[in-house]
């Protein structure tokens, strides 16, 4: 369910919406409306080809009739002007016999049916008497030849009805065009009189049967009056009337084009698979572009969502930031925005909780300074004056002189403490010459590390500024770094004093080539109470002090390696005057 | 729940009274033969209206030239029958008195014919038919006719003489015995085929006054009518004509309105002296179906269809009804033509075109006189009454 609400299934599903959904709409009809065209050529290139073999037809019975009508014209207006002359008779059949190859039988008759050249008729032949010019009847079949009667009228020059002649015409030039047309696959041509006779078919079939009212196409072709197509029980047929030819009831005859409607169409159904098979394909390409589409849009989101995740986790440094164009660089850059403050209110958070908490420590020692100092100081008091007269053999001596020695140390811890718990005083804020206080700090130590074996050196930036800090409070902190480097080194060592101009603050340096500081508790050695010293080695108050007077003044303290990695380098940083 | 159990008793409960009940002719049926004298774009409307038929109908077309001769021999041999026929009007007398065919039956008898549509279908006082359509020649203009319509066939031609232009010709005639009788009636005679009865004899065909009739008919080509168009490209050339504006007055039928143009625009005029016929539908008394036929002859002459036909083809309906709901211009065409006169009703009187139709051609080509070709034609008609050898 989650899958199918991602913005990916949301992408294919638009995709599928506005892409998907229309083309295979439009396709489909497009596809249909593309048959249906295709179906209509093949009607067309059909009715192209029967209107072609059908003008042949007509063509060569046209051509007959005309020369019977010449014939027969030139023999009513012939000279003689006898049309009952038998010798001109005679010579009018010979002649159209050999103008008119496909005449089998010919005869010619007076206006009252005696013949008078040619042939024998039978008596039942209509000799084409008040026919508006001639005819053509129905077709007979002798010696399984398709044989067709045409009469035409021979009129003179006034228009006279002179005399008829009654002709036999051999069809088999029908079944040669027929033959000799170039078809489609499965594709047949048939003729048919009007009675619905196959007259010839170019599949060399048998001819002669009437099938007008047992072929609905043969009824429909007989039943048009020019040209028409026909599609039924999975044959396509075209038709055409054979205007030249019209049987004894008048109708005319016709020509059809029958083919099976798979072959007929078979291109259109080519074309239409192709279609679909190239609208597949192309649809499964949209379908993959958009699948990479939306994985590609919805990586960053991805990613963005890891890296929120680690942001709310606190470790901001497990996934890297997302960066990129447009609306996802965007909302990356918005989520760093995000990051970078809540690492600040973090930062602030602890700031204010450490702040309390220093607080409470300063106020506590000084209340406890305040309560154990005026004690101390007696007891310190009583045991020095318990010393000046014991002899230095005396036994008590050496109980007396731990006495105000551990109460000289407590006294010592005291006075951290007030130290710490001090609030900065007004005007405290300098100026203060960095080079005069690091000289009197390097005085004021030099016995100290004279008996430690500790070499210290100084090096003052020339026209280093004043510093906006108290002297006091700075010596109070350059003393304690050097005294914490000293006691660092117990078999002696070197500690350098540098002090600088940085980015328009003084930054003082001071490193050693002790052991250092550990990276594990570089994070906790600002902390009051906090001392890596053996007991009695130190109050764990020292560097919390440094701190306290640093931030106090408006810089900042800070611990690393010392000068290749070797010891430990803290860098203070002093606002200038 | 209740309703989808029920769909499938009620369904074969459907499905048993549909094959039960007796609501018309079965599509099984053998269809009902019918024989028309349509031209192709007629016929295209007879599939339409046969389409809405309720069986099956099988149409064939008899071309009009041998329709008579055909339906005839076909009638006479009484095997193969048809069931209906439209037939020329002219053809009625020779079928009706060889009693090849039925009388209408009263609900054809009662429809509101128009009277001289009635006229068309009825011979020796009996209503063989369901007149289809009138029809006859008259006279169209697209703006040449002006004043109103000329009384004789002299005032015709002189306006049309008058309207005669470098490119127009004043008149579009057909070279035809059907477009020569007017002229032949103007000059006092009438196509009449000779009577068996020689005291009852009308004048000759070859009379001098047909003769004169013929000789000015001819003359009127080409100095006033347009020259004859090619055998078979009639209809085509005259439209195309009178579209052009090459011919001011046409004289044709309602035949050729649809090829005209704008016919509201067309002033109609009768033509003095002008045949007037039409088309009926008949059953042949050898028809199989005969009340089925009817049955269709009546639905194609109901106004529905008659006045949709005059719309489309320009057919002059033959119902009151469908004459008040058929365009102006065909409504002005069967105006023009109540004052037309029928031809003959005599059998013999579509066959006399046979010879006298290439007489007339012959005469306007030049091949021969008036009194030449004429002879001829008398000589041809004499055959019609002759007995056979």
């Amino acid at each position: 369910m989650t899958a199918v609400r991602s913005l990916t299934w949301r992408v294919l599903a638009i995709l599928a919406v506005a892409v998907i959904v229309p083309t295979v709409v439009v396709g489909g009809l497009a596809i249909r409306r593309e048959q249906a065209d295709v179906e209509q050529e093949v009607v067309r290139g059909n009715l192209a080809l029967i209107r072609a073999v059908g003008a042949s037809l007509d063509a060569t019975l046209q051509d007959a009739r005309r020369a019977l009508e010449l014939a027969g014209a030139t023999w009513a207006d012939g000279p003689g002007g006898d049309p009952g002359d038998a010798a001109r008779a005679d010579r009018l059949v010979r002649r159209v016999r050999r103008q008119v190859p496909i005449v089998l039988h010919l005869a010619l008759t007076s206006p009252r049916g005696a013949q008078l050249a040619g042939d024998p008729l039978p008596r039942d032949v209509d000799r084409g008497f008040h026919s508006f010019g001639g005819y053509v009847g129905d077709v007979v079949f002798g010696d399984g030849r398709p044989v067709v009667p045409m009469a035409v009228q021979a009129r003179s020059r006034t228009g006279e009805l002179t005399g008829v002649l009654v002709a036999e015409l051999d069809l088999a030039f029908i079944g040669e065009a027929l033959a000799s047309a170039r078809l489609g696959p499965g594709a047949r041509l048939i003729v048919v009189d009007g009675r619905g006779a196959i007259v010839a078919r170019s599949d060399g079939g048998a001819v002669g049967a009437e099938l007008r009212g047992h072929d609905p196409m043969i009824d429909r072709a007989l039943g048009a009056t020019d040209d028409g197509w026909h599609a039924d029980d999975g044959t396509v047929a075209v038709f055409r009337n054979l205007s030249s030819f019209q049987s004894l009831r008048g109708v005319r005859w016709s020509i059809i084009l029958e083919q099976p409607e798979d072959q007929a169409y078979a291109l259109a159904h080519r074309t239409t698979r192709d279609t679909l098979i190239t609208g597949a394909i192309a649809l499964a390409i949209a379908l993959a572009f958009g699948a990479w589409l939306a994985a590609r849009l919805t990586r960053p989101l991805a990613a963005i969502a890891t890296r929120a995740d680690a942001i709310a986790g606190g470790d901001t440094t497990a996934t890297p930031p997302v960066r990129g164009p447009g609306e996802i660089g965007a909302l990356g850059d918005r989520i760093e925005d995000m990051a970078r403050r809540l690492g600040e209110r973090a930062e602030l958070q602890a700031a204010l909780a450490q702040g309390d908490r220093l607080a409470t420590v300063g106020t506590l020692s000084a209340s406890v300074a305040h309560e154990i100092n005026n004690p101390l100081t007696t007891v310190l008091g009583y045991a020095n004056y318990m010393l000046e007269d014991k002899a230095a053999d005396h036994p008590d001596r050496d109980g007396l002189e731990l006495i105000a020695s551990e109460a000289a140390r407590m006294k010592a811890i005291v006075a951290g403490l007030l130290d710490y718990a001090r609030a900065p005083r007004e005007g405290d804020g300098g100026p203060a010459d960095i080079g005069a206080v690091v000289s009197r700090v390097a005085a004021l130590l030099e016995p100290q590390l004279r008996m430690t074996r500790v070499a210290i050196g100084v090096e003052i930036a020339p026209d280093l500024p004043d510093a906006a800090a108290s002297p006091h409070a700075i010596q109070q902190v350059i003393v304690n770094l050097v005294q914490n480097a000293i006691q660092a080194m117990p078999g002696g060592g070197a500690i350098a004093v540098a002090a600088a101009v940085e980015d328009g603050a003084i930054v003082v340096r001071i490193s050693d080539n002790g052991p250092g500081v550990p990276a594990a508790d570089r994070a906790k050695i600002f902390e009051p109470m906090f001392t890596t010293k053996e007991r009695g080695g130190g109050t764990g108050l020292g560097l919390a002090v440094c701190r306290r007077l640093t931030s106090a003044w408006g810089g900042s303290i800070e611990v690393g390696d010392g000068p290749g990695g070797r010891g430990a380098m803290f860098r203070v940083v002093i606002p200038t005057a | 729940m209740l309703a989808r159990a029920l769909w499938g008793p009620a369904l074969v409960a459907a499905a048993v009274l549909a094959a039960c009940g007796d609501a018309g002719p079965s599509a099984t049926a053998a269809p009902l033969r019918f024989l028309h004298t349509f031209g192709a774009r007629d016929a295209a409307f007879l599939d339409e209206a046969l389409a809405g038929w309720p069986a099956p109908v099988a149409t064939s077309l008899v071309p009009f030239a041998r329709g008579q001769t055909v339906i005839g021999a076909l009638l006479r041999a009484g095997h193969d029958c048809p069931d209906l026929i439209r037939i020329d009007a002219t053809w009625l007398p020779a079928l009706a008195a060889a009693q090849l065919l039925r009388p209408a039956p009263p609900a054809i008898r009662d429809r509101d014919w128009l009277p001289e549509a009635r006229a068309l279908a009825e011979d020796r006082g009996q209503l063989w038919g369901a007149p289809q359509t009138v029809d006859g020649l008259v006279v169209l203009s697209a703006g040449d006719a002006t004043g109103p319509a000329p009384a004789t066939l002299d005032a015709l031609i002189a306006t049309a003489e008058r309207a005669m232009t470098t490119h127009r010709w004043g008149l579009g005639l057909r070279a035809d015995g059907y477009w020569f009788v007017p002229f032949l009636r103007a000059a006092g005679g009438e196509l009449a085929a000779p009577a068996t009865d020689a005291a009852a004899a009308p004048d000759p065909i070859d009379s001098a006054a047909a003769i004169a009739a013929l000789t000015r008919f001819a003359e009127l080509f080409p100095r006033i009518a347009a020259p004859p168009a090619s055998p078979g490209q009639e209809d085509a050339t005259e439209a195309r004509r009178f579209r052009a504006g090459e011919v001011a007055f046409l004289v044709t039928g309602p035949w050729a309105l649809p090829d005209l143009g704008d016919v509201a625009a067309l002033t109609v005029w009768p033509l003095p002296g002008a045949p007037r016929g039409g088309h009926l539908l008949v059953v042949p008394a050898c028809a199989r179906d005969a009340d089925g036929a009817w049955r269709l002859a009546a639905r194609l002459t109901e106004p529905e269809i008659q006045t949709a036909w005059a719309r489309a083809l320009g057919t002059v309906p033959t119902t009151a009804t469908a004459l008040a709901a058929a365009p102006s211009a065909v409504r002005a065409v069967h105006d023009a033509l109540t004052a037309a006169r029928p031809l003959p009703r005599d059998p013999h009187t579509p066959l006399l075109f046979d010879d006298l139709t290439p007489a007339v051609a012959a005469v306007v080509a030049g091949d021969a006189t008036a009194s030449e070709a004429l002879a001829g034609v008398r000589r041809g008609w004499a055959r019609l009454t002759e007995p056979s050898p």
